[in-house]
């Protein structure tokens, strides 16, 4: 037997962290270093198939991954967009630290929309900083996070490390939730 | 959809379709496929979220508005493009679709109308906007983590930084400059380098030589700088240069390390290298002494008393009186040797003991220059000449009883400066030459002068003459020692006086020697 379940979920975070580089990692399979803001909002669709021992079915998750215009200084995310998403990436980039500080922000608007909602945190570019620094991000990340945050995932759009993982962790989150 | 609503909305470049309660299209406006994702077309009794994503998860937003408890949903500038050079954008709104009058009761409700709006224009303009207010900041937040990186770096450097312009005004100075020169920033900045670098020309040049040839800056450079509390420190720097914003102007970046440790260690090291080489030499000399002047007393003891052994038998006794008096004559001159060699040692060994008693002066020169006579002076004239120098006030006091007042020195002491003194003096210069001797009695002091008309001292000789067993290149075949004026300069440093001399080669020398009296000591 195979279902398909589609969910929307979101991809928020400041400006310039690789939201939309980590679509096209894994929507695309393609990585560039040319920076290009993403106004608006991008939806993207990717299917996955998900394997559930359980109940013996494939279970197919359409993910429409909603690539959402980063927060700056002078516009905050608007909460419109967010309203029906299962779920969140939080994107934040290693090499801007204040990016990382900004994650609790992020977590809090998500929750005021949807309570129920996964959240997982992706630090991104970790390409770009050593593991002494990294290690400390992601404790301050998971202390930022606590109980609200499904997973933190290190990732790096250009070398695509653990993109597909962190996409697959949320889309199975969501669909636990059905 | 009613006529006039279609007209109002062509000239907005709006479109829009229906959809019913089960999210299917019911109706659509011409163009509106434009706007559908690729994944399926918007056609009447399609699943509108096949061709418009936007509305998956929102099903229960769209189910309130149909149901009345929401007037709408709206999403805007929703991106539809793969190739960035064809950008299309547009804001959706989903709002309750108002029925025609004409239709059935259960056909008015559960409908919406989805419109859109075609916002490429402005959102490609905000794109652009956006784009460069995001990269600029990207460029300002790294060139603010680089700046203060920077900084960081700058401050926790434990050599001492110094920019300055070309013309050496101070720009920046980092903390370890300000604790090295005990200045703080305020105070050192724009101040000029000559505030802190006492030899500021040198590097003044090295910034301007750099300037008009472009070669190699001096890169390492030591020099003596001074700070707030005026100590004098030597610190070694290392200068760049670092073109400013204009072509042509130059700032100059200092490090700077405090080495005067270092340079301490150095001078000391090579003082004791001097010395070193003083002892050497010094040993060298005794040497050269032992063998010239132990040398020819020793043969004559040897050959007098050789021949007394093996002819004493044969010779006259007058002879064999000559040869005792030979033996006797050259003893005496190693004893006088061995007592000079003795007494110096004594005093460069702070042995010496100064034992000031009263003494009248002229009636002690007027001695000495009488037993000198007898002792070297047969083929010279000694002049002394005695002068009272009297200040006014013991000239208006003439109750004044000089003989209660001598003067307090060491007469032993004295008695070797002058014999020495006397003694060269004689011996360096010519027969029947004349060596005047002059006492000079003051209140405080007393001044010897001795001038002879001798050899001289040839000026290359002059500075190392108090030095032990050193003897000018001039002495010939003079016997001498090189102790005489050693112990000269030792007497008269325990006495705290002063020797001074001149002298022209083949003309003569004058020594003066200048002897304050004891104070503590002096008896009335």
């Amino acid at each position: 037997m195979s279902v398909t379940i589609s969910k929307k979920m979101c991809m928020i975070g400041d400006f310039g962290v690789g939201k939309t580089s980590m679509i096209r990692r894994f929507v695309d399979r393609q990585f560039s270093d040319q920076y290009l803001s993403t106004v608006g909002v991008k939806i993207s669709r990717k299917s996955i198939v998900l394997e559930n021992s359980t109940k013996q079915e494939i279970v197919t998750a359409q993910l429409l991954i909603w690539d959402l215009e980063g927060h700056t200084k002078f516009k905050g995310i608007a909460p419109t967009y967010l309203q029906g998403a299962g779920g969140v990436l939080i994107v934040a980039d290693v090499s801007r630290s204040e990016t990382v500080e900004r994650i609790s922000e992020h977590i809090k608007l998500f929750s005021s929309v949807n309570p129920k909602g996964s959240i997982i945190i992706a630090l991104n570019k970790v390409d770009l900083i050593d593991e002494e620094k990294l290690a400390l991000l992601v404790e301050i990340a998971h202390s930022i996070g606590q109980d609200k945050v499904v997973a933190v995932y290190t990732t790096s759009a250009k070398t695509g490390k653990d993109v597909d993982e962190i996409f697959h962790k949320l889309a199975y989150t969501m669909v636990e939730q059905v | 959809m009613i006529n006039i609503f279609r007209k109002l909305l062509v000239p907005q470049e709006t479109e829009y379709f229906v959809i019913n309660h089960n999210f299917i299209i019911e109706e659509t406006s011409s163009a509106v496929q434009r706007f559908a994702d690729t994944a399926g077309e918007a056609l009447p009794g399609v699943d509108a979220r096949i061709c418009f994503p936007e509305l998956i998860g929102v099903e229960n937003i769209l189910t309130s508005i149909i149901i009345g408890q929401r007037s709408s949903f709206q999403v805007k500038g929703i991106a539809r493009f793969t190739d960035n050079n064809h950008p299309l954008y547009f804001d959706l709104l989903v709002i309750e679709h108002e029925n025609n009058e004409e239709q059935e009761e259960e056909e008015r409700q559960s409908k919406l109308l989805i419109l859109i709006e075609d916002s490429t224009e402005k959102m490609v303009m905000k794109q652009s906007l956006i784009q460069r207010a995001n990269e600029a900041n990207l460029l300002v937040r790294a060139l603010e983590a680089s700046r203060d990186y920077i900084d960081k770096v700058i401050i926790s450097m434990g050599d001492a930084l110094l920019v300055t312009t070309t013309l050496g005004i101070i720009k920046t100075v980092n903390q370890s400059a300000q604790l090295l020169f005990g200045y703080t920033e305020s105070e050192i900045v724009e101040q000029p380098l000559s505030m802190i670098v006492v030899e500021e020309t040198l590097l003044y040049q090295a910034r301007h030589h750099y300037i008009l040839s472009q070669e190699e800056l001096v890169r390492e450079l030591e020099v003596v700088c001074t700070t707030k509390t005026g100590a004098e420190i030597w610190v070694e720097f290392s200068c760049a240069a670092i073109q400013t914003e204009l072509k042509g102007l130059y700032d100059f970046v200092y490090i700077g390390r405090d080495v005067t440790e270092r340079k301490q260690q150095e001078i000391e090291i090579r003082r004791s290298l001097a010395r070193e080489q003083e002892l050497r030499d010094v040993k060298s000399r005794f040497f050269s002494m032992l063998a010239h002047e132990f040398g020819n007393p020793l043969n004559t003891v040897l050959f007098s008393t050789q021949i007394l052994k093996e002819y004493g038998d044969e010779i006259t006794a007058n002879e064999k009186k000559e040869y005792l008096e030979h033996i006797q004559s050259a003893s005496k001159h190693m004893a006088q040797l061995l007592d000079d060699v003795r007494l110096l040692s004594s005093a460069e060994a702070g042995k010496l003991k100064f034992n000031p008693t009263p003494v009248d002066l002229k009636s002690f020169c007027n001695d000495l220059v009488e037993s000198i006579k007898i002792s070297f002076g047969k083929n010279h004239a000694v002049c002394f000449i005695y002068r009272r120098v009297m200040s006014r006030v013991r000239l208006i006091n003439k109750s004044y009883d000089e003989s209660k007042k001598l003067p307090a020195m060491d007469k032993k002491l004295l008695r070797h400066i002058l014999t020495n003194l006397l003694s060269n003096g004689i011996k360096y210069s010519p027969i029947d030459s004349n060596v005047y001797f002059e006492l000079h009695c003051y209140d405080e002091e007393a001044i010897f002068k001795i001038k002879d008309e001798g050899i001289g001292i040839p000026i290359e000789d002059q500075e190392q003459l108090f030095e032990s067993y050193y003897r000018a290149q001039n002495v010939g075949k003079i016997p001498g020692t090189g102790l005489g004026l050693s112990i000269v300069k030792q007497c008269v440093d325990l006495h705290g006086g002063q020797i001074e001399f001149s002298s022209e080669t083949g003309l003569g020398t004058t020594f003066i020697v200048t002897i304050p009296y004891y104070k503590s000591k002096q008896i009335d």
